[in-house]
């Protein structure tokens, strides 16, 4: 048979439809540079003011630190949750009860006003003396409360995450190990993780973004971070959309580079899968 | 002596699945295990690595009860510690190869004796003898899913091979192949019957058996119904369901 050349379809809709995008956006371009409500050069004064960056260095620490305490906590939790043991799968169950059943801003403004409920705190065990004796306020800061509160309610939704990761990986894998005489420690480091890891991640991407605008929640504990910090300084000079718009900037900002790492954490865990 | 079972019971959800197994397999011997599909060859198979726990009877691998240590007048469970020290001296072959996916054919087969504290360089030319031997040198940084199913299984053995144990189990290791890949792994299978380990293998390819077989063991419900010498089983056997079995499988 003579080859034939192969011709590309016109696809004339999409077309049509770029083009209809693109008048779209320039529409949305042309309002945004024309209209002076915006106040751009605003934007652009306090784009890298001290305050601003310093909200939003606050706003990456709490994200960082509320993840890494959401980890390593949601790994104990799910680990609890699947194990035989009646009394680990109870308690895991019954935190994530509480953590994901209660508004995460109660949680915050418990942890904030726990001295008010325990002025003091000391373990007292029966028929032990009492361990410890220290005032509220000066272990749980501001900043140990905003901690505690995001990242004990993170772990609750992380566990669940990891647990559905862990079970996602087929039992043949679990039993080859086992036939192999491996540790129950290394069966979970070596095969069964890195397996789940590609349930896991993107997940757990989202929970890091969605983590990222959630830490604006602490200003109830009137602790400063990145929105918080362009509020305080609307509420003076009234200029509230350019200043909302700085935050909006730096929010998308991390976003994307949070995007980019995730991209590649998922191309490292899909080794393997591909032919 | 390697394996010695005996009275071996075992039951799913109040259904019977072995009803008091008695089977022993010599030193250094073949034992080929047949029978109808659920006639629990599969779950004898995962009592001898303890992958299930029996219900009742025992199994000494190598003199040694598998799973439970004497306590008292009786038997308790042993640490899974134990247990995993156990496992490491009996190799087990899936039907479907449960090779780890994220690991190459060279990580597969250094994976357990790392874990059971070998050094890993050692480690590492010990495997690559062992890919030489099942004929996969050039492919040891294939991952699984860029192999064929015989390679797969070949890996499999390999990956049982490299905790040095003293018996293999393999369950229908050629069920999961294509016809023209299952040569390629009774091959290997043979060379290893031929180097004197001692091995006792599921499987429905009655001519394998008869060939390598040492002893062929016909499971029906749950028992050992017959055993003996592949001719006389094969053949001959005493049985009408053994008879049976033969003749619709051949
Ligand atoms: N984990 C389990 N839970 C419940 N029932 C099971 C389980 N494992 C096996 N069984 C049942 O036990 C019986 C014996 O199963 P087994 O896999 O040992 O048979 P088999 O002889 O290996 O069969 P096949 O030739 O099909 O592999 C079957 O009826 C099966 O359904
Ligand atoms: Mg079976």
């Amino acid at each position: 048979m003579e080859e034939l050349p192969i011709i590309r379809r016109r696809r004339p809709g999409q077309w049509i439809l770029t083009f209809l995008v693109l008048l779209l956006a320039g529409a949305l371009v042309q309002s945004l540079i024309t209209n002076p409500r915006f106040g751009w050069d605003t934007v652009g004064a306090w784009l890298f003011s001290r305050t601003v960056m310093s909200g939003l260095l606050t706003t990456l620490e709490l994200t960082a630190a509320a993840m890494a305490i959401g980890l390593v906590l949601g790994v104990a939790l799910a680990l609890m949750r699947l194990s035989d043991n009646t009394v680990a799968r109870t308690v895991s169950w019954a935190y994530i009860w509480l953590f994901r059943g209660t508004p995460l801003l109660v949680q915050l403004l418990f942890w904030g006003f726990i001295s008010a409920l325990y002025p003091t705190l000391s373990l007292h065990l029966p028929f032990l003396p009492p361990i410890g004796d220290v005032p509220a306020n000066t272990v749980i800061t501001t900043f140990a409360a905003a901690l505690l509160g995001l990242g004990l309610n993170e772990a609750a939704y992380l566990a669940e995450i990891i647990r559905a990761g862990i079970v996602s990986v087929d039992h043949g894998q679990t039993e080859a190990a086992e036939a192999l005489g491996l540790s129950r420690a290394r069966t979970l480091r070596r095969i069964i993780l890195p397996q789940a890891m590609r349930v896991i991640i993107p997940p757990v991407g989202n929970e890091t973004i969605s983590m990222l605008k959630t830490t604006s929640l602490v200003s109830v504990l009137a602790y400063t971070e990145l929105l918080y910090s362009v509020q305080i300084v609307y509420s003076k000079t009234y200029q509230t959309i350019p200043l909302l718009i700085v935050a909006s900037i730096w929010y998308l900002a991390v976003t994307t580079l949070l995007n980019i790492g995730q991209h590649y954490l998922e191309r490292h865990f899909a080794k393997g899968s591909h032919r | 002596m390697m394996v010695q079972a005996t009275g071996v019971r075992k039951a799913f959800a109040g259904q019977e699945v072995l009803r008091g197994v008695d089977l022993s397999v010599p030193r250094a011997t073949v034992t080929c295990v047949i029978g109808p599909s659920g006639s629990g060859k599969s779950t004898f198979l995962r009592c001898v690595n303890h992958l299930e726990r029996p219900d009742g009877g025992r199994i000494l691998v190598d003199g040694e009860p598998i799973g439970y240590e004497p306590y008292g007048r009786g038997l308790r469970e042993l640490r899974r510690r134990d247990v995993a020290r156990q496992r490491r001296q009996i190799g087990m072959v899936f039907q479907r190869f449960h090779l780890f996916p994220h690991l190459t054919a060279l990580g597969n087969i250094v994976e357990g004796p790392v874990g059971a504290g070998r050094p890993r360089a050692e480690a590492t030319d010990e495997a690559m003898a062992l890919l030489d031997r099942v004929g996969l040198a050039d492919r040891r940084d294939a991952y699984p899913a860029q192999l064929s199913g015989g390679q797969q299984q070949r890996v499999a053995i390999a990956r049982a091979l490299a905790m040095r144990p003293k018996l293999m189990l393999f369950d229908e290791p050629t069920s999961a192949l294509d016809p023209e890949l299952v040569g390629e792994v009774l091959d290997v299978m043979r060379g290893l019957a031929a180097d004197g380990m001692t091995m006792l293998v599921v499987t429905h390819e009655l001519a394998f058996a008869r060939e390598v077989a040492d002893e062929v063991v016909f499971f029906d419900e749950g028992r050992v119904l017959e055993s003996g010498p592949p001719e006389r089983i094969l053949t001959a056997p005493d049985h009408p369901r053994t008879r049976d079995f033969v003749k619709r499988v051949l």
